[in-house]
């Protein structure tokens, strides 16, 4: 999970920075091929990304919340794999929601071009946009991660049999 | 009358009736009689399969209330500081149900299996004190939620 979480985050930064300096010129140069290939698919990597990490980020929060390690561990591999698949759908979701009033507004961008100049403060406008839109996708992805987990955990209770509670404690407690 | 939008409402309605309902229920009807009615060593039985299928309702309610409030906001096509505010505040409520029936639920659950005990019936009153805290936020989310759609600044009025 830390690693998925970590990897999550590192794509998130890399493409949000990349669309928002517009990077793909580098790349570009250095390989035109790879260099079209990621100027025309590192907005929707950012937008998959911000909303995986969100989901990630509600997973382990709601697995924090939550007693007994099998329970858990269960719960969270569960909890996962749906989020995975469903990564496309919730980050098309997520992304049309977090671009309400998507725009990083008049008054901040005449602030940025007053203290930075016209150039250096439209750069910085576009920047600060990706940002923002990365993290309200991750945002209202966070939601989703976490009632997944949730269900995972209903699931997972629900099907363990009553009469066996007794036994499962004792088992359950000895791993922990 | 009977569009998209108004069926997803309706679900998202009874959802909360559902999610709120059975905890209420739950907290000032039930758990008063089983205190009543049954022996220690019974009520300890009952409410213990209880607090599991009741974790089960709640929790589904809202992995529905969710999604279709996802689907709301995209009928809806803006995001207020209001919204803002009530998914905020979702968030809190599926921590606290999450912490309610996935961590105080579970040890219960586990420890009841032996009978009644002191710590069992402390973890039932931490249950209950979690679940009307629980109860308090939705009921707030509810006053939210008639502000979005019938308050001065309404969302849905605005788009109008």
């Amino acid at each position: 999970m830390g690693w998925l979480t970590f990897v999550a985050l590192l794509l998130t930064g890399i493409f949000t920075l990349s669309y928002g300096l517009g990077a793909h010129i580098a790349v570009r140069y250095l390989n035109p091929s790879f260099g079209a290939w990621w100027n025309s698919n590192e907005f929707a990597i950012v937008e998959c990304a911000a909303a995986a990490l969100g989901m990630l980020i509600g997973i382990r929060i709601g697995a924090r919340l939550v007693h007994g390690g099998a329970l858990k561990n269960r719960s969270m591999v569960a909890a996962v794999v749906v989020g995975g698949l469903l990564l496309p759908i919730v980050a098309r979701i997520t992304a049309e929601i977090a671009r309400f009033k998507f725009t990083s507004g008049g008054s901040v961008t005449a602030w940025l071009i007053d203290h930075f100049r016209y150039d250096t403060g439209m750069f910085l406008d576009k920047l600060l946009t990706a940002s923002v839109y990365s993290m309200k996708i991750a945002a209202f992805a966070l939601p989703v991660g976490m009632i997944l987990f949730a269900v995972a955990v209903a699931i997972f209770m629900t099907t363990e049999p009553a009469g066996d509670a007794a036994d499962a404690t004792s088992t359950e407690t000895a791993k922990e | 009358m009977l569009s998209l939008r108004f069926l997803v409402l309706f679900i998202h309605i009874v959802a909360v009736i559902v999610a709120l309902g059975g905890s209420l229920f739950s907290t000032f009807a039930l758990a008063p009689v089983l205190i009543d009615e049954l022996d220690p060593p019974a009520r300890v039985r009952v409410s213990r399969r209880i607090v599991r299928r009741l974790g089960a309702i709640v929790l589904t309610s809202l992995a529905v209330l969710v999604v279709t409030g996802v689907f709301n906001v995209l009928f809806v096509g803006g995001v207020s500081i209001l919204l803002a505010i009530k998914l905020v505040l979702v968030v809190l409520v599926i921590s606290l149900a999450l912490y309610q029936y996935g961590n105080l639920g579970t040890q219960i659950w586990r420890l009841s299996a032996a009978g009644p005990s002191p710590d069992v019936a402390d973890l039932q009153a931490r249950f209950r004190r979690v679940g009307l805290t629980v109860g308090s936020i939705v009921l707030l989310i509810v006053y939210l939620s008639i502000g979005l759609t019938r308050g001065p600044g309404a969302i849905v009025a605005s788009i109008r």
